[in-house]
């Protein structure tokens, strides 16, 4: 294990939460404009998240349940940790490959734990979702991130310096896309919270700042997701390089949020199980085809 | 997994007036589905009664939202028929206009809702972006952006001035340069199709059975509207098609709705030019009407309307009014079986359910609920 | 042209939509918004009062007449009934308030 912490690495780590927040009051914004409406100011996430934390939590019977007090700080938390990796690389451990995709699953299994504890039948059925789709997207990540550890011949993320990956395995950057996609509820792939069918699953029994937390969470991995797939396919030239490309894939998230419309559950299932034969055909063609 | 029973209401986003629709799971499979209807009960019938008719038409204006010209177009021809006034050629024309207009309105309405439930909110947007341009042109030429008071018996509130039709074409332009946008969305997105096509199907046969009107019927190839069948104002000399798909499934109700739009526009253009110079006449100040029954029926844009008014010493004593939304409603358990949970929202949206205007009586007797055939309740409350 | 380059060209184009409290729609003139009574002209006949379907209107005497807006369905009776003009529409739309005294025109 390498630790490389300074003041200004601390500073940085600090700065990601409001930098994360004016992300998704950015593609709010983008989507607004996409839609040929005015849309909320950029600084409004902001506002929502401070109303929320000023909020009472509700007298839900959920409120009596250990897990369902304690998985909203939890998954902010989980969600911060990610953080660690991409960009400052606070911390780096020779093999760190597994670490990152292990923190992703665990994300995904409080949000299912909390969608048990929530008490609610469309918290059930938005788990059951998750979990459906976790199976393909979490084994879609890995493999996509083994497939540039492979190519790069290395064993931590600190060790990526090539840049341009995109044009070398373009059908890697394809499927992490749309595991960018579900993992940041997006459309097409948004059907673990999609609010006309199952109320926005879980987050309709939370309140208060339980709420507050998730919502900073989902911010937050929008971001994440934004800031990796920069590092992985784009490469760091300089920090401001690095956070143009990233807003302008949340840009694309929000683009592509704005002209489609989602799928059924097991529609999504499909579409994901073509996007893992993908990545394992890229997988295998690293090692006898490259360009 | 076991089975469970979710509840769709009356609060639930996918729908936006209470209805109690509860749903038997079976994984992600409907295994049952049964409603509880009443929420939004006003006793409107009961307040119509004993009013004068000047009144009355107001309050049968208020029956719904979306559709008020409607509702008040079906009273108007309820009691014009009793008092056989022939209203002239340019009022007829005039409320064609404003129908047709409506019809356009609640249309693009019911399309935003239905995009907005399979996650398209862009559409839904634009939708409400084109609605608005009809909505200006209510406020311009009736007063009110949703409910008119437009009509008067025998005549209407405003007459149309030059720079009125205008600007009524100009609008009817806007949406209509949209239209091809929607067309080409709808028909292209591959979501779009694995979300609606083959979801929710009725064939022509069942939909006979169950005695669907309006859009819902024509999108399983019933040829069915009032306006083809039983002309009323100007509909007569008006040139339009009546639009039916042959697919039965929300997909066909869909590409139905938004050819009625273009239809109806063609309306407006055609009724536009039909319209005279003469002066419109003045509504009459006071009515005297003999006893008499009456019922008049019109084509809403959920399909036919139909009001029925007795009246005694020139006032209403019993009124009845009977909603579109009130025939199809009674389908949506036998659609849901057997569907999954993400159709809920596709089925429920493709019928575009208006709970507010549907709901007429309830009957409940020593606590509990009474049920009636058709001739025990008329010969019990009517 | 698909859903895909209109969204892109509305990205550049100037919104639809109004900032609202900042930006307002002028109404139209025939716009039937809030009800303002005349009472010096009012000569107590009392036809608005009879003719409210909604009955809205509270008939005091000759010159006070309190109209409900809370109850109003905006039909246009009383204006169209009363024989000295002394109701009448404004084109005011915005009156909405958590106290209901506030919604009656005296």
């Amino acid at each position: 294990m390498n630790l490389d912490i300074n003041t200004a690495k601390i500073i940085g780590f600090l700065l990601i939460i409001p930098f994360a927040v004016l992300m998704d009051g950015v593609r709010r914004k983008a989507v607004a404009r996409m839609q040929n409406r005015v849309g909320p100011p950029i600084w409004q996430p902001f506002f929502d998240l401070i109303k929320l934390y000023q909020k009472k939590s509700s007298d839900s019977l959920a409120e009596k349940n250990v897990f369902f007090k304690i998985i909203p700080p939890l998954y902010l938390i989980t969600t911060l940790a990610l953080f660690v990796f991409i960009p400052l690389k606070v911390v780096s451990f020779k093999y760190d490959f597994l670490l990152l995709v292990y923190l992703l699953a665990l994300e995904s299994a409080l949000f299912v734990l909390a969608a048990f504890a929530s008490n609610s039948p469309f918290g059930v059925i938005a788990s059951m979702r998750e979990l459906t789709l976790m199976v393909c997207y979490e084994t879609i990540f890995a493999i996509v991130i083994l497939t540039l550890f492979i190519f790069n011949n290395i064993t931590s993320l600190a060790g990526l310096t090539q840049s341009w990956q995109l044009i070398k395995l373009p059908i890697a950057a394809v499927c992490f896309f749309y595991v960018m996609l579900t993992e940041t509820r997006t459309t097409p792939y948004d059907t673990v919270e999609a609010s006309p069918e199952i109320m926005a699953g879980a987050e309709s029994e939370f309140s208060g700042k339980g709420l507050m937390f998730l919502e900073l969470a989902k911010m937050m991995k929008l971001t994440f997701f934004a800031m990796l797939s920069v590092a992985l396919f784009f490469g760091y030239f300089n920090l401001l390089a690095f956070l143009s490309l990233t807003i302008l894939i949340v840009l694309a998230l929000g683009f592509w949020h704005a002209t489609t419309c989602r799928y059924k559950v097991d529609q999504a299932f499909n579409k994901l199980i073509f996007v893992f034969i993908f990545a394992l055909i890229e997988f295998i063609r690293i090692r006898f085809i490259v360009w | 997994m076991h089975d469970f029973t979710i509840p769709v209401g009356p609060q639930h986003s996918s729908m936006k007036e209470p209805m109690c629709l509860r749903v038997k799971l079976d994984g992600n499979t409907i295994t049952d589905a049964w409603m509880r209807l009443g929420y939004v009960h006003r006793g409107l019938e009961k307040i119509l009664e004993n009013k004068t008719v000047i009144k009355a038409l107001y309050i049968a204006e208020h029956t719904c939202g979306i559709c008020s010209f409607t509702h008040s177009l079906c009273f108007i021809r309820a009691v014009e028929g009793m008092l056989n006034i022939n209203a002239p050629k340019k009022v007829n024309v005039l409320r064609v206009i404003t129908a047709e207009l409506e019809r356009v309105h609640s249309h693009l309405l019911w399309f935003g809702f239905a995009m907005h439930e399979i996650g398209f909110d862009t559409l839904f947007q634009y939708a409400m972006r084109e609605r608005e341009s009809i909505l200006e042109v209510f406020e311009r030429i009736t007063g009110n952006r949703v409910h008119h008071s437009f009509n008067k018996i025998g005549s209407v509130r405003y007459d149309l001035t030059s720079g009125d039709k205008i600007f009524i074409l100009e609008k009817i332009k806007e949406v209509e340069n949209k239209l091809p946008l929607y067309f080409s969305t709808v028909t292209k997105n591959k979501v779009i199709h694995a979300r609606l096509i083959s979801v929710g199907i009725i064939n022509q046969f069942e939909a006979k059975k169950f005695g669907l009107v309006g859009p819902f019927a024509r999108g399983s190839g019933v040829k069915i509207d009032v306006r083809k069948d039983d002309p009323y104002a100007a509909y007569k000399e008006a040139d339009f098609e009546l639009v039916t798909e042959k697919g039965g499934d929300a997909f066909a109700r869909l590409i139905v709705r938004l050819r009625e739009i273009e239809e109806s526009i063609k309306i407006v253009k055609q009724m536009i030019k039909a319209l005279g110079d003469e002066p419109i006449p003045k509504p009459l100040p006071s009515i005297s009407l003999p006893n008499a029954e009456g019922y008049g029926r019109v084509e809403a844009p959920r399909g036919e309307n139909f009001h029925f008014y007795r009246i005694e010493n020139s006032l209403v004593t019993r009124g009845k009014i009977k909603t579109p939304t009130f025939i199809n409603i009674s389908v949506i358990p036998h659609l849901l079986k057997g569907k999954t949970i993400g159709d809920i929202p596709v089925i429920l949206s493709s019928l575009d359910p208006c709970f507010g205007c549907m709901e007429r009586i309830i009957v409940v007797k020593n606590g509990k609920e009474e049920v009636l055939k058709e001739d025990e309740f008329r010969y019990k409350y009517c | 042209m698909g859903i895909k380059t209109e969204c892109v060209k509305n990205f550049f184009k100037k919104p639809s939509t109004k900032n609202y409290p900042k930006e307002k729609l002028e109404a139209y003139p025939h716009f039937r918004g809030k009800i303002k009574y005349f009472n010096e002209r009012c000569i107590g006949c009392q036809q608005c009062f009879k003719n409210c379907p909604a009955n809205a209107i509270t008939f005091y005497k000759k010159g006070r007449i309190d109209f409900d807006m809370g109850k109003c369905c905006y039909c246009g009776l009383c204006v169209d009934v009363c024989p000295v003009a002394a109701i009448a529409f404004t084109t005011e739309f915005e009156y909405a308030d958590n106290d209901k005294k506030k919604f009656i025109v005296k």
